[in-house]
């Protein structure tokens, strides 16, 4: 048996011991050498009419935040409050129900866990030669969840078409005080200003998606205030996740085996049964609803005959429940494939400290 | 400096060292109100026994060398008391962390409450096997009092058995504080209590001359053993045969417990004792609490992570499941008249009202649901009972058989 050396335990803290290989290392844009400072939005116009271009110089500044944030370093304060300005005007033109098309890789919960992100555009294929939409639950639990939050919307902000990303649960201010966000950003940044500005960010996130008309993607489930998607359309979003209503329900709730609507166990949102599913995808032409929210051993996990799709990308969740994550390709014909992935190796990790994951002991 | 301790010294500093989780973990729940207005959990006798850990503990284990057996240097307590007992360290543990240690603390508590119902709070005894920083006698006692001041309890006895340095620390904080010490020694409930300063000379409880690590009155022995040590176990029950105070009859039915801590021992340590309990106390009931690997992932996990703090628990994987728990009673420790078992999650939905249940989800909001279906379905509380059945009160069989169970063999 190993010696135990109680006394030189530390408690738990974030190592940035590993040096990942930059593989999400982009093409250059061809433009940026020629370091023009003004902006395309004359030239490039994006469908929805009315997001501002990047100059190249913020192109260059994001390539470089980019850089730094797959390295798993933090960008500091003032660059967090640059980049949260810039992707409040990316997001704040993005619809509640955000348009995607195929090919797209759709991406359940990550929280935190950053080295499994990481991981998960290795088998996934980088951004942005393959498109990503991700649907929530970046931030809590996982060690690097500003890490996380920061590198995709960077990412968002660099790649707007390439990438989307969708709001969930735990993308609100009451959940990250509970579960480990505001504690993350007090130790790293020494202030909860960083928290705020994400906070503050996460209100303009679009909170569902719709791949080509056929698969309606969102954090939790549906809600019983919500038949159709143009109703999704009418609601006013951009606030805090509301305790109740069809907003909350969206971020909230669950499939179950149940018809019907049931009360939700979490205290938030509804069960919604078979039958629902079934009337929701009929009512909206849809083929699929694909979600994230719940742990699934598998990484995916089909329910209501295969209506609902469940996706959780975070591998081993909470260094505890040992779980495969998975991402879900979608591809121009609509063919669906599920990628499987195991926790990715990284020395360096938190596991030598004393502080696990808590048991009953 | 750090000194040198062979590997069975080391596993038992970690051992030793998890009561200060599970205290962690209870301080976290008082502090949420989980226990709010539970005569089984009084919040007051729970702080006044934190405040009292967190001033003395220090002070006496470096007078005692005890900190030894907790860590190799002076610090190591403080770092325990720092880790586990600090404030601002508590209040970030997961919700799914404070309902399960409310539901473990909840089931032992509904188990111990129809086993005293059943015998009228009398004639019967209690033995908890490594007891830690456990109150449950105290919130007994001072429970009881309260309900029924002029009840007079004939021949109940509660015994905690625990590793010396343990007993230690409790019974200087028992001693040492007036509120402990009166329900210990003063209870008018109980037929004829020991004057405590007969026997422990209180005036004189000092950190530095402090050496009590028993404390036995007519009710109620403290008492330090290994319990993995067989020759330890033979003289405890020669302690108890030639006590004249205790008078423990061995015949009464006897509810032995295990709230996690015969986990940590080998299986085959647990089940001798298991087996030499039942030898010395003839008509009884052994309960124990412990997590099952259920052979998944989630098992192998929790395994692993242990395993990095050094701790192994044998049973996680000897008996995985309930099937093999009721297994292990059958054929590892002898002969029971009726075995039942059930997993915590199982546990949480049926024994607690669904007022209860909508009072634990107000307090907090527990996000980690599926995280808490894995984590409660990996905790097991197995029962069985043997003996005369006459002896073993039929009331308490019947009781505990209308609670509902996942396998009643």
């Amino acid at each position: 048996m190993e010696p135990i050396d109680m006394d030189g335990d530390i408690l738990m803290q974030d190592q940035n011991d590993q040096r990942l290989d930059p593989t999400l290392d982009e093409d250059d844009p061809q433009d940026v050498s020629s370091n023009n400072e003004y902006s395309f939005n004359q030239t490039f116009h994006h469908p929805s009419g009315s997001r501002p271009e990047l100059s190249f110089s913020n192109i260059n500044q994001l390539d470089q935040w980019i850089s730094q944030l797959s390295n798993c370093q933090p960008l500091s304060q003032d660059n967090v409050a640059k980049l949260c300005k810039m992707a409040a005007d990316v997001l704040q033109f993005e619809d509640n129900v955000q348009p995607v098309h195929v090919p797209v890789t759709i991406c359940g919960d990550v929280h935190g866990q950053f080295h499994d992100l990481m991981e998960l555009f290795k088998i996934g294929g980088p951004c942005p030669d393959t498109n990503y939409l991700f649907m929530g639950d970046y931030v809590d639990r996982g060690y690097y969840s500003v890490e996380t939050v920061s590198f995709l919307v960077a990412m968002k902000v660099r790649y707007p078409n390439r990438i989307t990303i969708l709001r969930g649960n735990h993308e609100s201010r009451q959940i990250t005080q509970v579960y480990g966000f505001y504690d993350e950003c007090l130790r790293k940044y020494g202030s909860a200003d960083v928290w705020k500005l994400f906070t503050d960010l996460f209100d303009y996130f679009p909170i569902t998606a719709l791949v080509d008309n056929r698969i309606f993607c969102l954090h939790g489930g549906l809600s019983p205030m919500l038949e159709t998607i143009d109703q999704v359309k009418s609601l006013q979003r951009v606030q805090e996740v509301p305790h109740e209503g069809p907003m909350c329900d969206l971020l909230w709730s669950d499939p179950d085996d149940r018809s019907g609507w049931g009360i939700s166990p979490r205290g938030a949102g509804f069960t919604f049964g078979q039958d629902i599913s079934e009337q929701f995808n009929h009512t909206n032409n849809l083929s699929l609803i694909a979600r994230a929210h719940q742990l699934v051993m598998e990484g995916y996990s089909w329910s209501h005959s295969e209506s609902v799709v469940t996706i959780f990308s975070a591998p081993n969740y909470c260094y505890r429940c040992g779980n495969q994550a998975a991402i879900m390709e979608v591809d121009e014909q609509h063919n669906r494939q599920f990628l499987q992935y195991d926790p990715s190796v990284r020395p360096g990790e938190p596991t030598v400290t004393r502080k696990t994951p808590d048991y009953f002991l | 400096m750090s000194l040198n301790f062979n590997p069975i010294e080391r596993r038992d500093k970690v051992i030793k060292s998890t009561d200060f989780d599970a205290l962690s973990s209870k301080l976290s729940c008082f502090n949420k109100n989980y226990f709010s207005n539970d005569p089984n959990n009084d919040s007051s006798l729970f702080k006044s026994y934190i405040d009292q850990l967190k001033i003395n503990l220090p002070l006496l284990a470096s007078n005692n060398s005890l900190f030894k057996s907790f860590g190799n240097s002076k610090f190591s307590i403080q770092r325990l008391l720092n880790s586990n007992l600090n404030e601002n360290l508590i209040k970030n543990k997961f919700p799914l962390i404070n309902r399960g240690t409310y539901i473990r603390t909840k089931l032992l508590d509904i188990l111990i409450q129809n086993f005293l119902i059943s015998n009228n709070y009398e004639n019967c005894q209690i033995i908890s096997l490594g007891a830690g920083s456990d109150l449950r006698f105290l919130n007994l006692i001072k429970n009881f009092s309260s309900s029924s001041p002029h009840k007079i309890i004939h021949n109940f006895k509660y015994i905690e058995l625990e590793f010396k340095e343990s007993t230690f620390i409790k019974s200087f904080i028992y001693l040492s504080n007036p509120t402990f010490r009166d329900l210990i020694f003063n209870s008018s409930n109980f037929d004829s209590s020991l004057q405590y300063n007969t026997n422990y000379n209180i005036n004189n409880i000092n950190l530095s001359t402090f050496n009590i690590d028993t404390i036995q009155t007519n009710n109620y022995l403290l008492y330090p053993i290994d319990l993995r040590d067989k020759n330890q176990f033979t003289q405890f029950i020669q302690y108890l045969k030639n006590s004249t105070t205790i008078k423990i009859n061995f015949n009464h039915p006897t509810l032995i417990f295990s709230e996690l801590s015969t986990c940590y021992m080998s299986s085959t340590d647990s089940n001798v004792l298991l087996q030499s309990f039942q030898s010395a106390f003839p008509n009884g009931i052994i309960s124990l609490y412990e997590p099952i690997s259920l052979n998944d992932r989630f098992g192998e996990m929790m395994s692993n992570n242990l395993l990095k703090r050094k701790i192994f628990i044998s049973t996680l994987n000897d008996y995985p499941t309930l099937l093999s728990q009721i297994d292990r009673f059958q054929s590892q420790i002898t002969h029971f008249n009726k075995i039942l078992s059930s997993d915590m999650l199982f546990i949480y939905n049926n024994w607690l009202t669904s007022n209860e249940k909508l009072r634990l989800s107000r307090l907090e909001f527990l996000d980690e649901l599926e995280e808490w279906n894995l984590l409660a379905s990996h905790y097991c509380l197995i029962v069985g009972t043997y003996g005369h059945s006459s002896l073993i009160n039929t009331d308490f069989i019947n009781q505990i058989q209308s609670l509902k169970w996942q396998i009643i063999h």
